[in-house]
């Protein structure tokens, strides 16, 4: 996974750390990238993670990391620099269609993403990924969120119980 | 009758639900849902992955949906989500909701009138019977917050409000004991035969809320009844607009440090029923009072102040007001002024000065105000100066459109009612200009603004350069629609300022208009750098 040029290259060639998945699937990354995690942040601050000993993530497997990651490189030169400021319009939207085109997957994926960003404290993520569930939701009918999100079709007795409920809470049917 | 509506509910679920199976066949799986099967379906709580999202997480996405009303819909999936939405921080009635289905109304209508018990003016029911629209979402947010669990709500937005104010005051009684951060309530301008006499005005109380920061009022010239008692500790910033206060005005008692310590921002637009205010805080760094009407009587001690402005409070009346504002570094004075009854003090931090201008006036009639040169000249040195110079307009409507969203503006050539006036006005100017413009303090960063209506407006600004020679920056702003001539005549003028400036000094000239060609023309102009 090449990543593009870090945004601080106050040393020379940038910092990497090694991050370790629960099924010990090991990646390498620029420290600025994983920084990106409030979790990871301090760790790698106080120099960990560095050389042959790694940070263990034992909550985030391999596929959901290497997703993770995957943003973290991306987002990372923009978040060096601090947000907006001299960033371009033009940048800017790479970004957007970055985290458009990121979000567009499974939603077991999508749930294991929002877990991890969670986790690992990813703000950008977890506001992303969120962003996402709720434009799933946004707009439908109950049946319709209901199969959106995976949930079995409602028992008799479960459909008595959301009319009703739907009747006590007609403000939000309006 | 019960019956009657879950048939009705039943069929109109089986209707937005498309040709699904029976619900009586308990299904397996859904079958289009993506995710979910692998990791072994859904039970009654969906499938597993969700099921293991922590609470705060769900939380943070119903945090994403438009509305309160969207949030709390998720409640139907099952009794985990149905407490999820009421712990959201956050309740919003401000997009207006589609309409999903119609089997609701009549729930929320028995909610709403359990809500409030108080007595409904007949010219509320006639009216509300005439809309099939969908319920207000006052009375939305008021059932909403009864069902609502959280023991802090972070922000209360209510928007396009056309209820009665008494149900208001229910929601924000309701409300003011776990309300902690902002509170916005904006009502829907109504027809005028509503606004009506000021003893026949609707009137909202507001509670004392001690622990909210913001408050954002906007009640097209409905009642505003504000607490007699109690402090509001934490708030910071106090806007009020189109409000009417009713009765003997307390709102310089309200703000004032006794009982707003924390007060940072104020802001009174449009208000009515307030002839004297008597504001003294300890806290207050911004204060804007735009149209506030009817005021015969400004008092400001705020000796943190940084921003004041007036605007069209005192228009045709003599200004009265004592302001001590020793450390005020931006002043706006759009009104009248007199020397005699409008006592600033010493402004020794003062940096930025704006005067008259801001013609929003639906009667654009006021009289030069000469006294307003008098205010400029109080001061030495000042960095930056907002200056414009408008001259008559062929339409007065065309102008009050322009200025409505352009900043605070110096004007001389103010707009007259009939043309005869106008005429008389330009003589007069260019007399008085002269005369009056004799001194100028030391300004270093000058934005004229001008509406030429067709115009040269050189020999005023030329004047203006010659009367304070430190200009380092001059930024020209041309509003109205110039012709491609013009424009070669303002490049010419902007050329030949070249010899009054000092060597760094720096032209920018902004044109604001429409006109496609002459963008282009204004594109060359904006390059211009002495």
């Amino acid at each position: 996974m090449a990543a593009p040029e870090s945004g601080d290259g106050n040393n020379g060639a940038a910092r990497m750390v090694t991050l370790i998945s629960s099924d010990n699937t090991r990646f390498e990354v620029e420290a600025a990238a994983a920084s990106l995690s409030q979790t990871l942040q301090l760790t790698i601050l106080d120099g960990g993670g560095g050389g042959g000993d790694g940070i263990p993530l034992p909550n985030v497997d391999s596929a959901t990391l290497s997703k993770v990651l995957e943003y973290c490189i991306k987002h990372a030169p923009a978040a060096a620099n601090g947000g907006a400021p001299n960033a371009t319009a033009v940048d800017r939207a790479e970004l957007e269609r970055f985290d458009n085109e990121f979000v567009n997957i499974d939603q077991s994926v999508l749930y294991s993403l929002i877990m991890a960003a969670h986790n690992l404290e990813i703000e950008g993520l977890q506001s992303l990924v969120a962003k996402k569930v709720a434009d799933m939701i946004k707009g439908k009918s109950p049946m319709e969120i209901r199969r959106t999100l995976g949930f079995p079709d409602p028992t008799p007795e479960e459909q008595a119980e959301m009319n009703a409920h739907m009747l006590e809470y007609g403000w939000a049917y309006e | 009758m019960g019956g009657g509506i879950r048939e009705k509910f039943r069929s109109s679920l089986r209707i937005s639900g498309g040709n699904r199976r029976q619900p009586q066949t308990p299904p397996p799986s859904p079958d289009h849902a993506a995710g979910g099967d692998e990791e072994g379906g859904g039970g009654t709580e969906g499938p597993d992955l969700l099921r293991a999202l922590p609470d705060d997480v769900l939380i943070h996405i119903l945090g994403f949906l438009p509305s309160a009303a969207a949030a709390a819909r998720t409640s139907v999936l099952s009794h985990r989500w149905r407490l999820l939405w009421t712990q959201l921080p956050v309740l919003l009635f401000v997009y207006p909701e589609k309409p999903l289905q119609n089997a609701g109304v009549v729930a929320a209508r028995t909610s709403a009138r359990s809500l409030h018990g108080r007595r409904r003016r007949a010219r509320m029911r006639a009216l509300r019977s005439q809309q099939s629209a969908p319920a207000d979402p006052l009375l939305r947010a008021g059932a909403a917050l009864a069902g609502h669990a959280a023991p802090e709500l972070r922000l209360l937005a209510i928007a396009d409000i056309a209820a009665d104010p008494d149900d208001a005051d229910a929601v924000l009684l309701a409300a003011a004991p776990r309300l902690t951060g902002s509170l916005v309530l904006l009502f829907r301008f109504r027809a005028l035969e509503w606004i009506g006499a000021t003893d026949d005005v609707d009137a909202i109380e507001l509670p004392c809320f001690e622990k909210l920061e913001n408050i954002e009022l906007n009640l097209p010239y409905l009642g505003l009844a504000l607490p007699p008692s109690g402090v509001f500790d934490r708030l910071t910033t106090l806007r009020l607009k189109k409000v009417q206060f009713l009765g003997p005005c307390n709102l310089g008692d309200a703000v004032s440090s006794e009982r707003c310590p924390s007060l940072q921002r104020l802001c009174v637009a449009h208000a009515r029923g307030v002839s004297s205010l008597d504001i003294r805080s300890e806290s207050l760094i911004n204060l804007d009072l735009n149209s506030v009407e009817g005021l015969q009587q400004l008092t400001v001690v705020a000796p943190m102040l940084k921003h004041l402005k007036v605007a069209d409070c005192f228009i045709g009346r003599q200004p009265v007001a004592n302001i001590t504002v020793p450390v005020l570094q931006s002043l706006k004075w759009v009104d009248e002024y007199d020397p005699s009854s409008v006592h600033l003090g010493n402004l020794p931090q003062l940096q930025e000065l704006a005067i008259l201008g801001d013609l929003k006036n639906e009667y654009p009639d006021y009289p030069f105000n000469w006294e307003l040169v008098m205010l400029l000249q109080q001061f030495q040195k000042i960095s930056k100066v907002h200056l414009s110079v408008c001259y008559p307009p062929m339409s007065i409507l065309s102008l009050c459109l322009e200025f409505f969203f352009i900043d605070v503006i110096y004007c001389w050539g103010q707009q007259a009612r009939r043309f005869c006036d106008i005429l008389k006005c330009l003589q007069v100017n260019s007399q008085y200009l002269a005369e009056v413009m004799t001194f100028l303090p030391d300004i270093e960063n000058l934005h004229f603004g001008t509406s030429t209506f067709g115009h040269a407006f050189g020999p005023y600004l030329f004047h203006v350069l010659r009367m304070s020679s430190g200009i380092r920056k001059l930024i020209l702003k041309i509003h109205g629609d110039l012709k491609v001539l013009t424009y070669f005549a303002l490049l010419y003028q902007i050329c030949s300022m070249r010899m009054l400036f000092p060597s760094k000094s720096k032209i920018a000239a902004v044109a604001m208009q429409s006109n496609y060609e002459c963008l282009k023309l204004g594109h060359a102009i904006d390059n211009i750098t002495l």
